[in-house]
This record gives C-alpha cells, sequence and structure tokens, in this order.
C-alpha cells in the first residue's frame, strides 16, 4: 500500500477506526516507531532546553512526547544527572513531561512492556483484519461470548439457589436436580443431600 | 456441558443426560425435586405429574424458572427487576472488587447455555396449570425474571 502520513491515515479512516489506529501506535504494535520518535524528541528537547526562548515549542514538543511514547516509558524514573539549580529551574517543565530523556539527550532504557488493558483490544474479525493491514502484525482477539458480559451483569439463577435450598425438607437424602446444566446447583445440593441426581 | 457438571460434581452426584419425559424415574424415590430454569423448556402440564410421581409423600417439589412478560399484571415487578438488576449489578461488582466472593458473577459457560427468550407461559397460566396438575401447589412471581413454584406431596393417611 502505498505511503500514508499519519494525518492522511486519520482522514481516510472512519473516525472510530481512527482511533483505534492511536490506540495501536500508543502500544505496541509500531514499537520501533515510537522508539524512533522518543529519540527523535529527546534530541529535540535537549537541544532546546539550551534555549529559554523556546521554552513555548519545548512544551508542545513534551506533549507530544507524552502522547506519543508507550505508557510503559511514562513510567520511567526521573533523570539522575544533577544539573544545576538554574538549569533544574529552566527545565523543570521538560523534565516533568519528559522523565525518560535525561540531561544528555540519552534515552533511558525500557522498563518491561506494559500489556494493554483489555478494553483496547479489538472486537472483531474486520478490526483484526484492519490492524493487521496497517501494522502488519496480528493482534489478539479480545475473547468472546461470555468473557464479554457486562461487569454489571449477574447471575438471577445463582441468586435463587438459596430460595430454593430453604424448602429443602429435611432431613434430604435423595435429590433430583432437574435441568442440572454445568452443575453449580447440584454442587450445593450435595453439600445438603446424601444423594443427588441431575438429569 | 453435562461433562463439565460430571467434571465439578462430588461423588454423590449422578449425572444423567436424558429427556425429563422419556427417563423413567423411580416411583416415590426423592424426598425434593428441584430446578433452576428448566421447566419452562418443557410442557408443564407432562413433566409435573412424572415429577410428583417420583416423590416421596411429604416431599417437596421447588421450582425457579422463566415465566412470559406479563406487564399488566406484573408491573411493579418489572419496575423492581429493572432498577433492582442494575443496583444490585453495582453492589455485586463492587463486592466482587474488593471480596474474594463470586457474588453471582456468570459463569464462564454461561453464554453456551439453552435459552429461551420468549417463554410461553406467564406467571398466572403457570398457576393455572400447576394448580390442574398438583391441587395445593403455590406459584408466585420472583423479582428477578423467575417465577417460583412450590409443592408438597401430601402424606397419604
Amino acid at each position: 500500500m502505498p505511503h500514508m502520513t499519519d494525518s492522511d491515515a486519520v482522514a481516510a479512516c472512519p473516525r472510530s477506526i481512527s482511533l483505534r489506529r492511536l490506540r495501536t501506535e500508543y502500544f505496541e504494535d509500531r514499537q520501533p516507531d515510537a522508539e524512533q520518535l522518543t529519540g527523535a524528541l529527546s534530541n529535540a528537547a535537549a537541544a532546546m532546553m539550551e534555549d529559554d526562548a523556546a521554552s513555548r515549542r519545548n512544551e508542545s514538543m513534551s506533549l507530544v512526547g507524552r502522547c506519543m511514547r508507550p505508557r510503559a516509558m511514562s513510567a520511567a524514573p526521573p533523570a539522575t544527572a544533577k544539573p544545576s539549580l538554574s538549569g533544574r529551574l529552566k527545565n523543570r517543565h521538560a523534565a516533568s513531561t519528559c522523565r525518560s530523556v535525561s540531561q544528555d539527550g540519552a534515552v533511558k532504557p525500557q522498563p518491561a512492556r506494559v500489556p494493554p488493558p483489555r478494553w483496547l483490544l479489538p472486537t472483531s474479525d474486520r478490526d483484526c483484519q484492519w490492524f493487521a493491514a496497517q501494522s502488519g502484525t496480528q493482534r489478539a482477539r479480545r475473547p468472546p461470548q461470555s468473557e464479554s458480559v457486562n461487569a454489571l451483569d449477574w447471575d438471577h439463577n445463582a441468586y435463587y439457589h438459596r430460595l430454593l435450598l430453604r424448602h429443602l425438607p429435611r432431613p434430604c437424602n435423595r435429590v433430583l436436580d432437574v435441568g442440572c446444566g454445568a452443575g453449580a446447583f447440584a454442587v450445593e445440593l450435595a453439600k445438603r443431600a446424601e444423594r443427588v441426581d441431575g438429569p | 456441558m453435562i461433562e463439565q457438571a460430571r467434571r465439578v460434581a462430588p461423588p454423590n452426584v449422578t449425572c444423567i443426560l436424558a429427556d425429563l419425559l422419556q427417563e423413567p424415574l423411580p416411583d416415590a424415590g426423592y424426598d425434593a425435586i428441584v430446578s433452576i430454569s428448566a421447566l419452562h423448556h418443557t410442557s408443564l402440564p407432562e413433566a409435573l405429574p412424572r415429577l410428583a410421581g417420583a416423590l416421596r409423600p411429604g416431599g417437596v417439589l421447588a421450582a425457579a424458572a422463566l415465566p412470559r412478560g406479563d406487564l399488566l399484571r406484573e408491573l411493579p415487578a418489572e419496575l423492581t427487576a429493572a432498577i433492582g438488576h442494575r443496583l444490585f449489578g453495582a453492589a455485586f461488582a463492587i463486592l466482587r472488587t474488593i471480596g474474594p466472593g463470586r457474588w453471582y458473577a456468570m459463569e464462564p459457560n454461561h453464554a453456551i447455555m439453552p435459552v429461551v427468550l420468549d417463554p410461553s407461559l406467564t406467571t398466572c397460566q403457570v398457576r393455572q396449570q400447576a394448580s390442574a396438575v398438583l391441587p395445593g401447589a403455590h406459584v408466585r412471581r420472583l423479582v428477578f425474571w423467575r417465577y417460583f413454584l412450590l409443592w408438597q406431596k401430601p402424606v397419604e393417611t
């Protein structure tokens, strides 16, 4: 496919897709690009630190660096070299937003990658194909069906287990569980009855 | 699914894959027959007499299953369920986060469970059918989209 700049790609894609593209770049699929970008940013930031007049540009560059850097890098410790007080004051903003860049412009070693959260994984095959076409890498698909159940959803059947258990006669030797399904209720019954049949 | 039940069940559970209407049940062999979300898959006039015959005198049939929506008669329950489902869901989600309990979390096999989205009988109709077959059966609507059927087999004197 022909080379596209980021702005071209964002303009060409529907809104949701461009958001996913940003997510892809934000994390690991385009890691080499992200490293190059961070290296370039660190050189630019080091050069700009010399120039007080460039503070506004410095701020915008740092902001870009913060947005585009993989999340793992933003957790890196700050620079180890101690600059002079005036230097520290002058570069305080850059240091606060560009922590992975030391004073001499060297990129600190990257800590282990943090896996992307589940909500960033693509949901459908179509998304996976798009990721593969864009980044040249395959991405894991978010597990379908039961794992994608709403977190606020809950099991009404399990909720009524206790109601049924309350009505068991005592003593209760032999119980029939009609439609035992995967056996969740049968397991509870087995604690109260000597024998449980589950057709 | 029956394999999964066999895997999780302790030794005193016998898992049988059978049709409730075909499988021979021991006559008066059970102290209790329970059922969760299964009776709406079957025909009550056929299934209930079979289950009743398998209960010992004084035994209990307790079942929860899905009723057909009946907004006219059950509007309060439906409203309570719609609100309560979300409130309880949020509370359970928080409890699951801060503690070890399952708090009615969906089973991992939830998606493969057979589902009838449109059960044929309302709670009222279930009450009529159950009373016709099992005199003295109690049927009431439970809030979260279930009906509850309770019947105690009379002790013969």
